[in-house]
């Protein structure tokens, strides 16, 4: 499934439940709370925490309880407050596609052409 | 031997070159992810090799991580600057080339005579205004074509040298700059993007021209043929040159691993 636009939200979604959290555990929470279907090229996953540690979103410190210094990531005020508005604008996008898809899924030709003010349908003019 | 998650860190460590205090901290958080993931593919029973293999391809592609990390961490300038720096470089060595080929364009003229590098034509007359300059210039000439020539064959190696000096300039004055103003690993040049670069446009140059030389000199044509083919060979050496460069630089960062 492709990510594109949506990786910050969701990065910022994983750090709103888990409270803090590492590259690696975010990716794996991913994966996982998405039963697989998000499934991106891990590496990525620096370049989009980054750079929402610089929009001042998430803020990040060395943690050493592990066998290896990692960076651990939390949400901000200011992430938080995004991630409110995003969840908001997402809701709302998904609402408007349902109600799409719930539209009538079949209309005739000839009741489209009805609709247009054109009484019969056609057959293709000759060239 | 270093497996498959050493040279790919070793090659992030070389793409993230001059991102100082971001790119360390990204080096570190990539060591830490591929470690982590290797760990937990031993842990599920794979072999070291596979388990290593297979956390690189999580990973992505280097090349394209490290730009964004570039990006992320240093905004547009972490992009644009070894662009700047990198087309400072390739018009110095262009320049270079062009100068070059001034002297080589020197030499076939005196072997071959004037004609050979800067003759017209068949059909190209010039009217009588035009050829009393052109003798005013050459007053030894004994035909207004080849005074012609001779006057032609000097703007070709007077243009080409001229270019020549501006890219010693350019090349002294990058030097300077970054022994001065540019310092640090952050005005790098991307030498490697470089090399490409230049092997680019140095084998299209030299192709082009030279094979159009060479059709002139398989019909028979030999009239200015000197201007383009002194161009070709001189873009030839450089982009061989070029290759030579792009492919050390590719085994020194293989081999490094």
């Amino acid at each position: 499934m492709d990510l594109r636009g949506h990786l910050d939200l969701l990065l910022l979604e994983i750090l709103a439940r888990t409270g803090e959290a590492h590259g690696y555990a975010l990716i794996s929470a991913l994966k996982e709370g998405s039963e697989g279907r998000f499934d991106l090229p891990e590496g990525t996953v620096y370049p989009a925490l980054h750079r929402l540690e610089r929009s001042g979103l998430v803020s990040s410190s060395w943690s050493v309880d592990a066998p290896r210094r990692r960076r651990v990531y939390q949400l901000t005020d200011a992430g938080a407050a995004a991630l409110a508005a995003e969840r908001r604008e997402w809701r709302g996008i998904a609402r408007a596609v349902e109600l799409i898809q719930r539209l009538p899924s079949r209309i005739s030709t000839a009741e489209r052409l009805r609709n247009r003010g054109d009484p019969t349908p056609r057959p293709e003019a000759a060239r | 031997m270093t497996g498959p998650v050493d040279r790919a860190l070793d090659d992030l460590f070389d793409r993230l070159s001059g991102t100082g205090g971001a790119g360390r901290r990204a080096l570190a958080e990539a060591e830490d992810h591929l470690r982590s993931d290797v760990a937990e593919s031993l842990a599920r029973g794979l072999t070291a090799d596979s388990a290593e293999q297979q956390a690189v391809d999580r990973f992505g592609q280097v090349d394209g991580i490290a730009i964004q990390l570039r990006f992320a961490d240093l905004g547009l300038g972490g992009l644009l600057r070894p662009v700047f720096i990198g087309t400072w470089l390739v018009g110095a060595i262009g320049l270079l080339a062009i100068g070059l080929s001034a002297a080589i364009a020197e030499l076939m003229g005196r072997a071959f005579g004037a004609e050979f590098v800067a003759g017209d034509q068949e059909g190209v007359t010039y009217t009588a205004e035009r050829c009393a300059e052109y003798f005013e210039y050459v007053p030894r000439a004994t035909t207004c074509a080849s005074a012609a020539a001779i006057h032609h064959w000097g703007e070709v190696v007077d243009y080409r040298a001229a270019a020549g000096v501006l890219g010693l300039v350019a090349l002294v004055a990058f030097a300077l700059a970054r022994r001065w103003i540019l310092r640090g690993a952050l005005w790098a040049p991307p030498r490697t993007a470089v090399a490409v670069v230049v092997l680019a446009l140095m084998g299209v140059t030299g192709g082009l021209l030279g094979g159009w030389s060479v059709l002139q000199l398989v019909f028979g044509d030999t009239s200015g043929v000197g201007a383009n083919l002194s161009a070709a060979l001189v873009a030839g050496a450089v982009a061989l040159a070029a290759a030579v460069w792009a492919v050390r630089e590719r085994i020194r960062a293989v081999g490094r691993g």
